[in-house]
């Protein structure tokens, strides 16, 4: 697939600059501001795979942003447990901000791959599994958290048909991804 | 098909040929004529509830065996055992012939192959330290399962390369017949 297009709906500027620091990071997405959501509402609505806003915008332009809340993420400074939108807490700790974003669109670019072909990042997961690491121990070296690890495996499954680990480390080899055991 | 003590035998393995399988560990042979099960399991002196209950937990997944395995502990257990056996003598030298074969007539050189076979391998290790542990209390065997589905998946979804076809797909039946025999064996270990 090609680059992630994300919009960073907020009037919130120092919001916004830390967002774009975290995502900088994050390979193949790209990211544009727009201090309002009228920019996004009035010009072709669609154009962007992920939203994210503040939750002020976000209830200021409900009709917009809850027939999209899939691809919608809110930056809230309360607990929203309830809320149909994937939400991030903007007084947590930077990192657990940032963890919680990569895994969100890591989930994002999976979802948008080909149903039986593995994601880069499924192939990243693969490899680590296939050479014996646990899941902690993949968590730690790719900067993810457990369960994205754990949601990365079953899918890996789904897609090859293949449960154990010696299995996928015979599949690891048989598609060059493992040189040996 | 459900199995009561009236169904003609023959029936029930023309409906399901890879019973025969079963039938063995009751040594109960091909040639078995025109006998009813109560015919047979009276002529072998088998427990009809506990034979019928083997019979439709092989052929249906939907089948529940009620308390016919946990009244027939000692039954139960012998056929387990004469199961695995039959593993040990039968179905994993006929995999591993049929692999060896397939891997010597494949044309080329088909790595993918040979790394399946080397999966087997590990599968028949497992099984044979079950074998050879000379089990008391018989539990199912799910990462063998799990490992056979596997194996199942690599044939049919990921294999690359040049093989002969024929081969290929007797190793595949085997191996198919092989895990859906050990799905049983641990539906009949789940009941006790």
């Amino acid at each position: 697939m090609g680059n992630i297009k994300i919009a960073i709906v907020t009037a919130d500027s120092l919001l916004y600059l830390g967002i774009r620091y975290i995502l900088a990071d994050i390979p193949a997405v790209m990211t544009t501001h727009l201090r309002c959501a009228n920019d996004i509402v009035n010009d072709n609505p669609d154009r962007y795979d992920v939203v994210i806003t503040d939750a002020e915008t976000c209830v200021s332009y409900s009709d917009y942003f809850l027939p999209r809340r899939h691809k919608t993420v809110v930056i809230t400074s309360q607990d929203t447990g309830n809320s149909s939108f994937f939400s991030v807490d903007r007084c947590a700790a930077p990192s657990v901000i940032a963890e919680r974003l990569i895994d969100y669109i890591d989930r994002l670019k999976d979802s948008v791959t080909s149903q039986s072909e593995l994601s880069q990042r499924e192939i990243d997961v693969l490899k680590l599994v296939a050479s014996g690491k646990i899941n902690k121990e993949i968590a730690d070296e790719l900067q993810i958290s457990i369960n994205t690890v754990l949601t990365h495996r079953k899918n890996i499954t789904a897609k090859l048909g293949i449960r154990s680990v010696s299995g996928l480390s015979v599949y690891a080899m048989m598609n060059g991804y493992l040189t040996k055991l | 098909m459900i199995v009561n003590k009236d169904t003609k035998l023959h029936d029930v393995v023309i409906s399901e040929p890879s019973i025969t399988a079963v039938l063995s560990r009751f040594d109960i042979n091909l040639g078995i004529g025109d006998k009813t099960v109560r015919q047979m399991c009276d002529e072998r002196g088998i427990e009809p509830t506990f034979f019928i209950a083997i019979l439709n937990t092989y052929i249906s997944d939907d089948y529940a065996p009620a308390d016919a395995f946990r009244l027939n502990g000692e039954s139960v257990n012998r056929y387990l055992k004469r199961t695995i056996e039959y593993y040990d003598k039968f179905l994993i030298p006929n995999i591993e012939q049929h692999f060896n074969l397939l891997i010597h007539r494949s044309s080329g050189i088909n790595s993918n192959l040979e790394l399946m076979r080397n999966f087997f391998f590990e599968i028949k290790e497992e099984l044979a330290l079950l074998i050879n542990s000379d089990v008391a209390v018989f539990k199912p065997i799910d990462t063998i399962e799990d490992k056979l589905n596997d194996l199942v998946s690599m044939f049919v979804i990921h294999l690359t390369g040049s093989y002969n076809i024929n081969l290929c797909q007797a190793v595949l039946f085997a191996i198919i017949g092989l895990r859906k025999d050990i799905s049983q064996y641990n539906r009949i270990c789940r009941y006790l």
